[in-house]
């Protein structure tokens, strides 16, 4: 359960996405780009390959074709010698002759015979052997056939002389000689072995097992190969079919079911192909090592990448994680935390605003912790001012006093208004009253307060239509009210008047408390409503207004509750200023 | 806290790990080149042949150097000074076996007395092949060479031709009690058991040596009932029989039948002295035993005989072009 549920964690987690798409990106990358170089090396290889061949079957076609003007141009030679010496038979040629046969180890026979195949003159000096066959061989006829034409056999063995069977091309030509004054129709014949065809053929690098041969033009048969004796002996085979339908360039042959690059090139002069043979599977071996280089390449570059990613994607998800970290704390209950600020980044910045709301909310926290504790306050002071003991005994003695002069009128209308009075203070606890009962109850604390002073003044109360339904916060005009008497009416000589007025202005309800009593300064009605203001001499009045001031900020906001307007001997006018909240409306609470 | 340290302190750990891989790797790769140029495993074949001396041998050693050149083995070729040294043949399959091979391919100087070394090879988990000549054992993998038995027919079949089915004949070999020489002669007396005017008169041994060769033809000729022909075994009797012959002026008259084609051989062939030689191809069986060695060294099954092909060549064909790539060994 824990381990699905790390494991669910884990997959949603930055780190991991970052990690996953990072990674993933790079394979995809890498791999295109091995792909393209994998594909882009091996095509090259392949026409590098087929190039290089090409090349080198040219230059070994050149060189053997060099090779073999060469070799006429030494036939040549011989022939001029033998038709200038004149007597065959004499010491003079046949000391040049050996000559010229001791120069070069290419050469196995040089040999002059008649038309019917007896020998004139021989190199080497040996008894030749009976049972020959001379004239029937190919070399032999080919020269009687065409004279003057040198021909090139096929490889053959010779078997004139005694004492070797050697493979040679023999070189033959009918040539015409002078014996005694008499023209000779005569066979020369100049037998090459292979050592320097071997050499020029061998040196050939075609990849490590590739090989050059040679075959003859016209029918195909071989006329040498690096494994000679193999394909003499039946054991090997080579595709000469196909070879002979080129005269140069190169193909893929399939036919001994390995994969081989042909490349073909005609020697001119003689009539001879060579056939370059390179092995396809070691360009493979190129391949494949350039795909285990590029594999292991990627597996690096792999590696490199993930402790990378790794590295990176903690490197910014740690920060988040920390902050989560944190948050939670917060979430739990603990504001008192601040996140080290490690870095200016993205997360350097989140954590920073994090501290910062933090710090607000503790703020507010704090705020609404004192604002319940006034408002706590200020609810105590509304229930003490509920049930004001000094104005109900005050209240009470002038009931008694009037009640002794025998007034019973009004001894029942100071009892009946008392009545009245405290039933809209309780008001069964509610913070919250109509308005029409907090205009009741203060006009019955006005007449109260009248009969006690005597009719030492007047009051009015104005209310415009359409207030009814209108709410109000309970005893606010009380104490405004009060102070109006006790500060501005009772130490005036002249006859009082108080105004109440209730109306709508501005879209907020408006209620104000007029007098015409001492008033007072500016300065003082401006400080009355400030808390902080240190109450002097006769400023107890301020407690009851700052009180009602407050309780209608905390209410409804700081845009509504009290103003004060005043002018010495003129009197003053505290201003009520309330939101239209009707019944029921859930604002108030 | 420990986390963050082990990042802080992990980054050049893994940057420096990171480089080393991508180092091994290159690395790893250029080395892995290298030891392919090497190639230091190398497998090594040792082919014992029954003697370091003879035409025949060493093509057939140059057919086995071929092959194991094409296909990169290192070919090892001894052999004892001559075809009857069984004991210096058994003492040197037990020294290559000490010194360790892949493959043996053996040709045995003898049928029995050769087969515990066989054996013990095949014990050490070296495959043998056998080559010209048959062992006595069962480890041998394959054994590569011509049906003697066909060859003796074949030759026998040949004379019978030569002599006109009628004449008393010598069969003139080298060494008593050859398992090849007697599966030969088996097929030349099977070959004329139908015709009883061939007589084979007897089997003369003269070794490997040319001189006794021509001594024992000599004798063999001076007896009191005429001589129609010899039909020799081995290179030395075919070479020793056809001097004594040309020496005595008999050619032609004295049917030589021979095996093998040594050079010396091919020059009687030519003369006309010898009639018809039956050839072998050595140079294909060296080749075929080294491919085989190899094939059975990869533990594929490999077939537990091979014959190779034999050829009856007279002196009129023996310069067509076919008969000349069989006959003479094409050497620079």
């Amino acid at each position: 359960m824990i381990g699905f549920r790390m494991k669910h964690y884990r997959f949603k987690s930055i780190q991991f996405l970052i990690a996953v798409s990072f990674t993933a990106m790079t394979i995809a990358v890498v791999l295109a780009v091995s792909y393209i170089l994998y594909d882009k090396f091996t095509r090259t290889a392949e026409k590098n390959t087929s190039q290089s061949n090409e090349q080198t079957i040219y230059q070994v076609a050149k060189n053997l074709e060099y090779y073999i003007r060469s070799m006429t141009i030494f036939f040549a030679q011989v022939e001029n010698t033998v038709k200038e010496g004149g007597d065959y038979a004499g010491e003079r040629m046949a000391g040049e002759l050996d000559t010229i046969f001791r120069t070069r180890e290419d050469l196995v026979t040089i040999a002059l015979f008649d038309r019917s195949g007896h020998e004139l003159t021989a190199l080497p000096s040996v008894p030749m052997r009976s049972n020959t066959n001379l004239t029937s061989q190919s070399w032999f006829r080919s020269a009687v056939e065409n004279p003057n034409h040198l021909s090139f056999s096929l490889p053959h063995v010779q078997n004139l002389f005694q004492g070797q069977y050697k493979w040679v091309v023999s070189m033959s030509k009918g040539i015409k000689l002078q014996v005694n004054g008499e023209e000779q129709d005569a066979v020369l014949l100049v037998d090459v072995n292979f050592k320097l065809i071997d050499d020029l053929t061998s040196s050939v690098k075609l990849g490590q097992k590739g090989y050059a041969y040679i075959i003859d033009e016209s029918a195909g048969n071989i006329i040498y190969h690096p494994q000679q004796q193999l394909i003499y002996a039946g054991i090997k085979y080579e595709n000469v079919e196909q070879a002979l339908k080129y005269t140069y360039g190169s193909y893929i042959d399939n036919s001994t079911g390995v994969e081989r690059l042909i490349t073909i090139q005609t020697v001119s002069n003689v009539g001879w192909k060579i056939v370059g043979v390179s092995f396809m599977d070691e360009i493979g071996a190129t391949k494949r090592e350039i795909g285990s280089f590029l594999l292991w390449l990627l597996a690096a570059v792999l590696l490199f990448v993930l402790a990378i990613t790794l590295y990176m994607s903690a490197k910014i998800s740690q920060p988040i994680k920390r902050l989560e970290k944190s948050m939670q704390l917060v979430e739990r209950g603990n504001f008192n935390i601040t996140i080290p600020i490690r870095r200016d980044d993205e997360v350097g910045r989140l954590s920073r605003r994090f501290n910062l709301m933090v710090n607000r909310i503790r703020e507010l926290m704090g705020q609404i912790i004192a604002q319940q504790e006034s408002k706590r306050r200020s609810e105590l002071e509304v229930l003490q001012s509920q049930i004001h003991p000094h104005f109900l005994y005050n209240t009470l003695n002038s009931v008694v006093r009037l009640a002794g002069t025998g007034k019973n009128d009004e001894v029942i209308t100071m009892i009946t208004s008392l009545s009245k009075f405290f039933r809209i203070s309780l008001s069964k606890g509610k913070p919250i009253i109509p308005l029409a009962d907090e205009l009741e109850h203060i006009r019955n604390y006005l007449i109260i307060q009248k009969l006690r002073y005597k009719n030492k003044f007047e009051f009015e109360i104005f209310s415009s239509e359409g207030l009814e339904g209108l709410q109000s916060p309970k005893l606010i005009l009380q104490p405004i009210v009060e102070n109006a008497i006790y500060h501005g009416i009772e130490p005036s000589v002249d006859a009082g008047r108080i105004v109440i007025r209730a109306e709508l202005a501005d879209g907020k309800l408006r209620l104000q408390v007029a007098d015409n009593g001492v008033g007072m300064s500016a300065e003082k009605a401006a400080r009355l409503l400030l808390e902080t203001s240190s109450l002097g001499e006769g400023e107890q009045a301020g407690i009851g207004l700052r009180n009602v001031h407050e309780r209608i900020c905390l209410y409804f906001g700081t845009e509504y509750g009290l103003h004060i307007e005043s002018e010495q001997e003129e009197g003053t006018t505290v201003t009520i200023w309330l939101p239209c909240v009707k019944e029921d409306d859930p604002h108030v609470s | 806290m420990s986390r963050n340290l082990w990042y802080r302190r992990g980054l050049p750990v893994l940057m420096l790990m990171a480089a080393l891989a991508l180092m091994l790797a290159l690395g790893g790769c250029s080395r892995q080149v290298e030891i392919q140029q090497a190639s230091g495993s190398q497998k090594q074949i040792v082919l014992i042949v029954k003697s370091k001396n003879g035409d025949y041998w060493n093509t057939l050693a140059m057919g086995a150097e071929a092959a194991a050149k094409e296909f990169g083995v290192k070919l090892t070729f001894d052999g004892p000074e001559s075809e009857d040294e069984v004991r210096g043949q058994q003492e040197l399959v037990r020294q290559y076996l000490a010194y360790g091979m892949d493959a043996l391919i053996l040709s045995a100087n003898d049928y029995d007395q050769l087969a515990p070394y066989v054996d013990a090879a095949s014990r050490k988990g070296v495959p043998v092949i056998g080559v010209d000549s048959e062992v006595n054992s069962d480890s041998v993998s394959s054994l590569i060479g011509i049906d003697n038995y066909e060859a003796g027919r074949e030759a026998a079949g040949k004379m019978k031709e030569l002599a006109g089915d009628r004449g008393r004949f010598i069969i003139l070999t080298s060494y008593q009690g050859v398992r090849n020489v007697l599966q030969r002669e088996r097929g030349i007396r099977d070959e004329w058991s139908g015709t009883p005017e061939m007589e084979v008169a007897e089997t003369v041994y003269c070794g490997s040596d040319i001189e006794t060769c021509s001594d024992r033809t000599r004798e063999a000729l001076s007896g009191s009932e005429p001589v129609d022909g010899l039909i020799t075994l081995s290179a030395a009797a075919s070479v020793g029989a056809a001097k004594e012959i040309q020496r005595q002026g008999l050619s032609g008259e004295v049917k030589l039948v021979a095996f093998e084609n040594s050079q010396e051989e091919l020059e009687w062939l030519q003369e006309g002295v010898i009639q018809a030689t039956l050839v072998q191809n050595p140079f294909a069986m060296g080749y075929l035993s080294v491919k085989t060695a190899l094939s059975a060294m990869e533990g594929e099954k490999v077939e537990k005989r091979i014959v190779t092909e034999t050829k009856i060549i007279d002196s009129e064909s023996m310069f067509w072009s076919d008969n000349q790539k069989l006959l003479f060994p094409f050497v620079q």
